[in-house]
């Protein structure tokens, strides 16, 4: 009988991690898959990816609620430019527009730049990144904010039908119906983006162009408008990350670079150009993440990835699904 | 400090007699004791002119404890670009190396000893072994990935530091050394004290220690570079791939001057922490990393003297352009003279909220446009131009 | 050969002393040997049991259509690549565990196919560079000394600028020597390094044809004063036949035939098959000669695309040519 209610306990503490990991690999693994696709293809290394993702989620706090704001901003007499349309409006918009400002990215700042050196790129969205942040900063003011859950997403998940039997089957109850609302999105908008490269006419003059770009442009195809798509699905994706993420983790002008860095690193660990590394990559991070903090230990979590990471380098310096380099 | 000139010049300054004042001075120019003398006067003008000289200082609003931390930064700065500038490595974790020193000095002075030299010593130590096994992690996979594995792992020692080792960094809050920790240098001279001689220009000792740190930077830096090291690493910046197939072992160059410019960086880090009697957590933080980036870059990539450059002008607009409620002008054009007089600005124009956002917009634009010059490559063809006109070119 | 006219009695004593020295082992073995190398990428195998061998003094060129293998097995030589199978053999012992500049300091130089120097520093400090790895081995020298305490440094660079005429643009930027003048630097780096065994990828590339001229001339004369051995990739088959003792050639990844090209007088009468290709090949070539800046920039900083072709990035600008990926 205790052997029976251990393993319910064991089973529950599992589905837990599980959900957990998930929940917390879904904002690395999208914020991921478009550092990846767009260092994959162009050779474009984006340090400014962060603030794409700092654009969704002050977009989605206006257009979902009613914030008020204290920056230049409120002095302006804007101090509150919610819409109130509520986070389903958000979920349409936010990707659609930061799509639109990963197009402009692209064409004004990534374009100018192929041909400079890698450093000079990284200098230039690294300094993007920068005015966008303090842009922000001055208009909305410095401090830290937080999405509101949507009132249909709030709650235990135990309630949901189907999945709440399921949870309350493996003995879970303390899941928010918001975490799996996140796994589900990111898992849908990654496997979107996984078939539209992998599967259709647009993913193979894609995935060409970063075997060969020169063979491609010869056989008669223009490579400048896909890359151009590439660059606005990668920032679309972080705009979204912003978006899911904002009601999980409070964020604030300068959180674009913070978060920037595990997402690099689930790109390296996972390997570089690989929507399939990015993936494993990011569900690595945060089932580690969350064993940790689960486990007792979560003054280590943060560090713990970054163990993660340092270990699969000395492994296989091209990451865990990277291809053979030659050195 | 263009590469090369200086033995070129004194090679064939026979056949150059044209300008011969002109052509001497380029040739001492690129000798060493010039540099390291040329160094210690700008280390020692350089308080003086900031903070007390009459009219400029006051135009300035410089202060003390500033201008200390420029020259740290400047040197900082200069460990760094031994690196990006002269090696191509750009690392994005040099907080780890600054703050590693930091922490370890201090941490060294609250249990062991708060003798200023052996802290520095401590801190270069700590951050050359902490170079060695982060740069044979990060060094692993050269290009970007360089630059986004340094910052993982400054990032990593940044949590390390804030929540499993709070004991011992004391967490969020920083480290607080306490100014009484810290001995006096060589146990009997206090480093608040003035110094004999030369108060009017240093006004304490910690410039002094400071300012002789520099110099021993500036000395040491320029000797590595024109050592066989120093072209070692040119020709790795210039063609990784070449330089492996003239049978170099770029790896162990790359490390090797990862660790020199993690020394130098470390030597800043504990000399801040003496500075400052306290070591704040945001030190390991991945902004500090950008900061010195940003500074770097400003200033000028690959040239020593361009680094504190960059640093005066990045510290300069972050504690007193920030500040400024007025300015000060010399207007009064009906006078030769003309005194100083203040502006006082509108609010809409206050800086306060915007410097950071001017500095991130200066950054983008030398990127943009002088990505290898910063404001003293701006500076040098400035001089070059009116050398030119002097001499009649060359 | 009458441009070493000027040199002649210093080359008679130089090549005399070259064969007293070599002469011992000369009858001994070969200077370098493949022995059945196999390069398996994914499922392609792009070179299949190879075994060539180069005597000492002896001037071999291999020849074969694209993707036959030939950057492969240069590759596998010089160690950027690790073989699937099979072993090579340098002055009689295998290099398999040796990195690429242990290669080097082995004896065995390269010479790239695109001028491959280092552009901003000026052509002296590109020979010296090279004298400087070679006199010293690698990581010995001492950081705090003062390089103009190396004299012998010094007469090495000397000597091998005036080897291929570049002593005169000493001064220069690498950068600023006309195409012709980088690749002969390249060639001189490659000396420099007073190696055994040059390995050279298509000299020619992109020349004039008085640029060839004059390569073919430096190439000759150069075996001739040092009694180096060459082992060349080349696709234009005229400098093929005046400069090799022996060809080799390659189709898909196997040798399919070898000998002195006498032998290949059949396929003189086809060239102009040949001289198609070549002419298309030229065509790509100058396109890379259009954008060599860039090309620069990319190689300068480019670390991790080491092995790779100098750049994929996009528009299809810059000249890509490796082996096949498995499509």
């Amino acid at each position: 009988m205790s052997a029976s209610l251990l393993a319910l306990q064991t089973s529950s503490e599992i589905a837990r991690l599980l959900i957990n990991g998930l929940q917390a690999g879904a904002i690395y693994i999208l914020l991921a898959v478009g550092l990846s696709i767009i260092l994959g293809t162009l050779k474009f290394v984006n340090f400014a990816h962060g603030a794409l993702y700092i654009v969704g989620a002050y977009l989605g706090l206006i257009i979902a609620g009613m914030p008020t704001f204290s920056g230049k901003l409120a002095e302006w007499g804007f101090a509150s430019p919610g819409l109130g349309w509520g986070y389903l409006a958000a979920l349409v918009i936010v990707p659609l527009v930061v799509f639109v400002v990963g197009l402009a990215m692209e064409r004004f700042v990534a374009q100018p730049f192929y041909d400079r050196p890698d450093t000079d790129q990284i200098l230039l969205t690294y300094g993007i990144a920068l005015v966008v942040a303090e842009t922000f900063r001055v208009l909305f003011g410095g401090q830290s904010r937080g999405i509101a859950q949507p009132p249909w997403a709030s709650g235990s998940a135990t309630g949901v039908p189907v999945v709440g039997d399921v949870l309350a089957f493996l003995g879970v109850n303390a899941i928010s119906t918001w975490r799996l609302v996140v796994i589900l999105l990111t898992a849908v908008l990654v496997g979107i983006v996984f078939l539209l490269i992998e599967y259709t006419d647009f993913g193979l003059t894609v995935r060409a162009g970063t075997v060969d770009p020169e063979m491609v442009e010869m056989l008669g195809i223009r490579l400048s408008r896909p890359y151009l798509v590439v660059f606005g699905i990668g920032a679309a994706l972080a705009g979204v990350a912003g978006l899911v993420g904002g009601p999980l983790v409070q964020f604030y002008p300068g959180y674009g670079g913070e978060i920037l860095v595990p997402a690099f690193l689930t790109v390296v660990v996972g390997g570089v150009g690989s929507i399939r590394g990015a993936v494993v990559g990011g569900l690595a991070f945060g089932l580690i993440q969350s064993g940790l903090i689960q486990f007792g230990f979560s003054e280590w979590s943060q560090v713990g990835i970054y163990a993660f990471a340092a270990i699969v380098l000395l492994v296989r310096p091209q990451g865990l699904l990277g291809e053979e380099v030659a050195v | 400090m263009s590469d090369e000139t200086g033995q070129r010049v004194g090679e064939e300054s026979g056949q150059l007699s044209a300008v011969p004042l002109l052509v001497r001075w380029r040739a001492v120019r690129q000798r060493e004791s010039f540099v390291v003398a040329a160094t210690a006067i700008a280390v020692l003008l350089f308080p003086y002119l900031f903070v007390r000289a009459p009219v400029i200082s006051t135009a300035l609003q410089g202060y003390q404890s500033l201008a200390e931390l420029i020259v740290i930064w400047g040197i900082f700065v200069i460990g760094f670009d031994l690196l990006h500038g002269y090696t191509g490595l750009l690392s994005f974790g040099h907080a780890a190396f600054w703050g590693g020193g930091a922490y370890a000095a201090g941490v060294f002075a609250i249990h062991v000893s708060g003798s200023p030299l052996v802290m520095i010593a401590v801190g270069i130590t700590f951050s050359v072994l902490l170079a060695w096994v982060l740069g044979f992690l990060t060094l692993r996979r050269g290009g970007i990935y360089f630059a986004i594995l340094t910052l993982a792992f400054g990032q990593m020692l940044y949590y390390m530091a804030l929540q499993p080792l709070a004991d011992l960094t004391g967490g969020d809050n920083g480290l607080g050394i306490g100014g009484t920790a810290i001995e006096p240098l060589l146990g009997f001279i206090p480093l608040g004290a003035g110094i004999p001689v030369i108060t009017t220009f240093v006004a304490t000792w910690m410039y002094t220690l400071i300012g002789v740190a520099m110099v021993l930077t500036v000395a040491f830096a320029y000797r590595v570079l024109n050592s066989p090291y120093g072209m070692v690493f040119r020709a790795i910046r210039e063609n990784e791939q070449r330089a492996e197939f003239v049978g170099l072992n770029v790896q162990r160059y790359k490390l090797m001057a990862f660790v020199l410019s993690g020394g130098i960086s470390g030597l800043a880090g504990s000399l801040f922490a003496i500075q400052q009697a306290r070591v704040p957590v945001e030190s390991l933080f991945w902004t500090t990393s950008g900061e010195v980036v940003i500074m770097s870059v400003i200033g000028g990539v690959g040239s020593l003297f361009g680094g504190p450059i960059g640093a005066a002008v990045y510290l300069y607009v972050a504690n007193v352009v920030q500040g400024m409620r007025e300015v000060v002008l010399f207007v009064q054009v009906d006078k030769l003279f003309p005194g100083a007089q203040a502006v006082v600005l509108p609010e809409w124009a206050s800086p306060a909220d915007y410097w950071h956002l001017l500095l991130g917009l200066l950054f983008v634009a030398v990127v943009v446009f002088i990505p290898r010059g910063g404001l003293w490559g701006g500076l040098k063809s400035i001089g070059h131009r009116i050398g030119n006109r002097l001499g009649g070119g060359r | 050969m009458a441009s070493s006219d000027a040199t002649t009695t210093e080359t008679d004593q130089s090549r005399q002393a070259d064969e007293t020295e070599t002469g011992v082992d000369r009858a001994a073995e070969p200077l370098l040997e493949t022995d059945g190398l196999v390069k398996q990428f994914g499922g392609l195998t792009a070179t299949d049991d190879v075994d060539i061998s180069v005597e000492r003094g002896e001037r071999v060129s291999l020849i074969g259509p694209n993707g036959a293998g030939k950057s492969t097995i240069i590759n596998l030589i010089t160690r950027r690549l690790e073989p699937t199978e099979g072993d090579i053999h340098f002055k009689g012992q295998s290099i398999l565990g040796l990195s690429p500049h242990e290669v080097v300091q082995r004896g065995m130089s390269k010479s790239f196919q695109t001028a491959s120097i280092f552009p901003t520093l000026t052509v002296r400090q590109n020979a010296r560079i090279a004298a400087l790895a070679a006199e010293h081995g690698s990581f010995r020298f001492n950081f705090l000394r003062h390089r103009r305490r190396y004299p012998a440094v010094e007469e090495v660079a000397r000597e091998t600028l005036d080897a291929v005429g570049l002593w005169d643009q000493r001064e220069s930027a690498a950068e600023d020597l006309p195409y012709g003048d980088k690749r002969r630097l390249e060639i001189g780096i490659a000396l420099a390094a007073e190696p055994d065994m040059l390995l050279m990828d298509e000299p020619t590339a992109g020349m004039s044809p008085e640029e060839t001229h004059a390569t073919v001339d430096l190439i000759e004369r150069v075996k001739e004063e040092r009694g180096l051995t060459f082992l060349l990739v080349e696709h234009d088959m005229e400098i093929v036949f005046r400069v090799s003792d022996r060809i080799v050639v390659l189709n898909r990844g196997a040798v399919i035939a070898e000998g002195p090209p006498r032998r290949y007088a059949r396929i003189r009468t086809c060239r102009t098959r040949t001289s198609e290709v070549s002419r298309s090949e030229q065509s790509r070539r100058r396109s890379r000669r259009r954008d060599r800046p860039s090309d620069r920039a990319d190689r300068r900083h480019g670390g991790d695309d080491r092995g790779r072709a100098p750049a994929r990035r996009r528009g299809g600008r810059r000249l890509l040519r490796r082996e096949p990926h498995p499509a």
